[in-house]
């Protein structure tokens, strides 16, 4: 899934087949204590572009919908992808409150669609540095205080370094992998490498699935 | 409870009850699911599209230049005998049984020098006739048709040398021994009907003379006549040396004839010695006896006889003859006189008869009653002693030259015997010695003549390899089948394609669809996102409607 479901008309199939994967999604991470014991939930994937942004975006979108007050902050600040998404301004941003150059309150775009507040990435010259310390965690904290839920974006595993150390500041991670990409030896060490992490990996998405199979064959198997 | 360990717990539940799971069917561990496969086989339908493609187009290319081609097919029988069964050595019959011979006449037929004996007769320029279809004045799609395997097949004079044709031969004649039969099959492959035939003629005809020549031993021949030639002198020499030993030494014909001969004559001598040995003291012993008897008197000269005095035998004799002459003429007057009884001439001769007779009894009387006087006359013993004393006397010095003689035999017989008997060891050594050589010499000429008959049957082309049918004219192609060339190249390609993707899919593992995440241990799959294009979607709701 590449793109977002504000981009189809609400009624159209693509938008029925988003929502109801995002309704089933969302089940399962109920099932699994988001938005009760875990509130901060980041979605990583394990390498760039594999749609883990555009999940992010959509889910929030698709709760923001549903009445829940929903963050959804961008924490990969080597690709900045969730301000033009939501065609708002890109900086300042994360990075740019990591760094100390801007307060909260000018960073948080304020209802880029119905409940959703967004957090983008902003300009940053050394993106691995503002996650060293606990200010991310704080930041977190933050923008929790009058929100449900707060969904991050988290950088992908493979490309940076970072990434982990955004993790370990969530109370809980998912991992978005895209088919047809990655060998499942490699699915397994990043999935390995996630729990040692010590934060709890609530699950996997699929995502981007193609069903060579046509209907019939798939009908007759 | 920490969030973190409630997660570990639900992992470690989780993972309790995967355990507990059955494997799903095709997702056994080691195999290909199958699923997976047609899977993978649509994800590759280009490729395998692609690969269907490229061999519809090698199996149209081959379709439309190769050339048509024509089967002539002969055989050969394997005969009971020929020019090869005939060994030049008889004790060698291994080298010629009949399944030896069969088995040898297919490599023998294979041979490159038989079939380079074929491209002298046929010529390679004949035999790399190029491919030239239709008549040249073919239009529409058959004359681009003809003309592009015209012009596809076509080859360079330069190129038609005896060992292109000989790799020509080499590829297209073939062969072949069905099992259990003693028929050797011989096919001639050609893009000419009558191309196919004639080389294969040639071939048939070259192939029964390379078959003799092969069994055509020249230096066995040679060899054999030359040891005939040898053991028949040796023969000569033995019976010049026995026929010498005979006429010079032994002075005989024949050795053992004249030996039995003389042992025989030996023998007679011996005998007849002896005989006259007997007989010669017998006859001296006889005349001595009778000598001594003689000449003392045992045996009297004369001996004293009584006899009566005759004095009337003169006149009794005389009227005796006067009898009979009368009898004589009374018995012719009975035939010629009519009545005897009256006759007078007859009654007086009747009357002289019987004064005669009268007469005759008186004198007999007489003579009876006549006296008694003794007289002195030879003792006949003493006659026939002193007869045969005279007699011994002339034979004994006779019996005593024919003893002395046959002696003289024996001893000459002897001597002959003893000389003769003398030479008979050398008599032996010559005759085994001639035996030998007579032994030799004729098992010299047995092989000889089996070397000359094998010649004589190989000169008249006579081989185990009969022909029991020509070089036939092939009446229809045998290939190619352009459909099945087409068929067989599209499922070619296509299988060739899909052995591509089972190769490819084999040692795949990359995560393709929500059960290929679920089957990574201790992360389960809380959502899925297809991609958004049509048949996408309308698949992926498919799924979800048959409870995905």
């Amino acid at each position: 899934m590449r793109d977002t479901i504000q981009k189809h008309a609400p009624k159209s199939r693509r938008s029925e087949v988003i929502a109801t994967e995002l309704g089933y999604l969302w089940s399962n991470l109920l099932q699994r204590g988001v938005g009760d014991t875990h509130r901060t939930v980041g979605l990583c994937a394990i390498g760039d572009d594999e749609g883990s942004n555009t999940l992010a975006a959509n889910l929030a979108l698709f709760l923001g919908s549903k009445g829940k007050r929903v963050a959804l902050v961008e924490a990969s600040l080597r690709r900045q992808t969730l301000a033009s998404v939501f065609q708002a301004t890109p900086s300042p941003g994360l990075a740019d409150l990591l760094a100390g150059k801007a307060v909260m309150r000018d960073v948080v775009r304020m209802q880029v669609t119905a409940g959703v507040d967004l957090v983008p990435a902003g300009e940053s010259a050394d993106p691995f540095w503002g996650f060293t310390d606990e200010k991310f965690r704080g930041i977190l904290q933050q923008i929790l205080v009058d929100r449900d839920l707060c969904l991050v974006d988290v950088p992908g595993l493979n490309r940076s370094p970072e990434a982990s150390l955004v993790i370990r500041s969530l109370d809980a991670v998912v991992l978005v992998v895209e088919a047809n990409r990655h060998r499942a030896d490699v699915v397994r060490r990043n999935v390995d490498h996630l729990r040692s992490l010590g934060t709890p990996v609530l699950g996997s998405v699929a995502n981007d699935i193609v069903h060579e199979v046509p209907i019939l064959v798939q009908k007759l198997l | 409870m920490t969030k973190n360990l409630a997660d570990e717990l639900q992992l470690t539940a989780r993972q309790a009850m995967a355990t507990l799971a059955p494997v799903a069917q095709g997702d056994e561990p080691g195999g290909l699911p199958f699923r997976r496969l047609v899977a993978a086989v649509f994800r590759a339908r280009y490729l395998v599209f692609a690969t269907t493609l490229f061999g519809m187009l090698i199996g149209a290319f081959l379709a439309l230049t190769t050339p048509n081609s024509y089967v002539s097919e002969g055989k050969f029988a394997l005969a009971a005998s020929g020019a090869e069964s005939i060994g030049v050595d008889p004790t060698r019959a291994t080298d010629t049984s009949a399944e030896t011979i069969a088995t040898t006449a297919t490599y023998i037929l294979n041979s490159q020098d038989l079939l380079m004996r074929v491209v002298d007769r046929v010529t390679p320029a004949r035999i790399l006739e190029p491919y030239q279809p239709g008549t040249g004045a073919d239009s529409g799609a058959k004359g681009i048709f003809y003309r592009i395997q015209r012009d596809w097949n076509a080859t360079k004079d330069l190129e038609a040398t005896p060992q292109e044709a000989l790799k020509r031969l080499m590829r297209t004649i073939v062969i072949d021994r069905p099992r259990s039969a003693n028929v050797l099959v011989a096919t001639c492959n050609a893009n000419n009907p009558l191309l196919a035939q004639e080389i294969l003629n040639v071939f048939m005809q070259e192939a029964v003379q390379w078959h003799i020549k092969q069994y055509e031993n020249v230096g066995a021949y040679e060899e054999a006549k030359k040891r005939a030639e040898e053991t028949q002198l040796a023969l000569e020499t033995a019976r010049k040396a026995m026929r010498d030993f005979l006429e010079r030494k032994a002075h005989v014909t024949a050795f053992d004839i004249e030996k039995e001969r003389l042992q025989k004559a030996l023998g007679d001598a011996v005998n007849k010695e002896a005989q006259l040995r007997s007989d010669a003291e017998g006859k001296r012993e006889s005349l001595a006896r009778l000598s001594k008897q003689l000449d003392e008197g045992a045996i009297k000269k004369e001996l004293p006889q009584k006899r009566r005095a005759d004095t009337t035998s003169g006149v009794q004799r005389n009227l005796e003859e006067a009898l009979g002459r009368a009898l004589v003429d009374l018995e012719g007057l009975r035939q010629v006189v009519a009545n005897p009884e009256r006759d007078r001439d007859f009654r007086a001769k009747e009357a002289e008869i019987s004064s005669y007779r009268a007469a005759l009894q008186k004198l007999r009387e007489d003579a009876r009653l006549a006296p008694e006087e003794e007289f002195l006359v030879a003792n006949p013993d003493w006659v026939e002693a002193n007869r045969m004393r005279t007699q011994l006397a002339l034979e004994t010095p006779i019996a005593v030259g024919q003893l002395a003689f046959a002696e003289k035999l024996v001893e000459e017989a002897r001597r002959e015997l003893r000389e003769l008997v003398d030479l008979e060891p050398e008599f032996a050594k010559l005759r085994d010695s001639q035996a030998a050589a007579e032994d030799s010499a004729r098992a010299a000429q047995v092989t000889w003549t089996a070397a000359q008959e094998k010649r004589t049957l190989a000169q008249g082309r006579f081989s185990a390899l009969r022909d029991i049918q020509g070089a036939t004219l092939p009446l229809d192609k045998e290939g190619p089948n352009r459909s099945k060339l087409l068929l067989g190249a599209f499922f070619g390609g296509l299988f060739f394609g899909l052995a591509l993707v089972i190769l490819r899919a084999l040692p795949d593992n990359v995560i393709r669809t929500r059960d290929d995440l679920e089957k990574v241990e201790g992360i389960p799959v809380l959502g899925v996102m297809p991609r958004l294009d049509g048949g996408n979607l309308r698949r992926h709701v498919s799924l979800r409607e048959q409870g995905w």
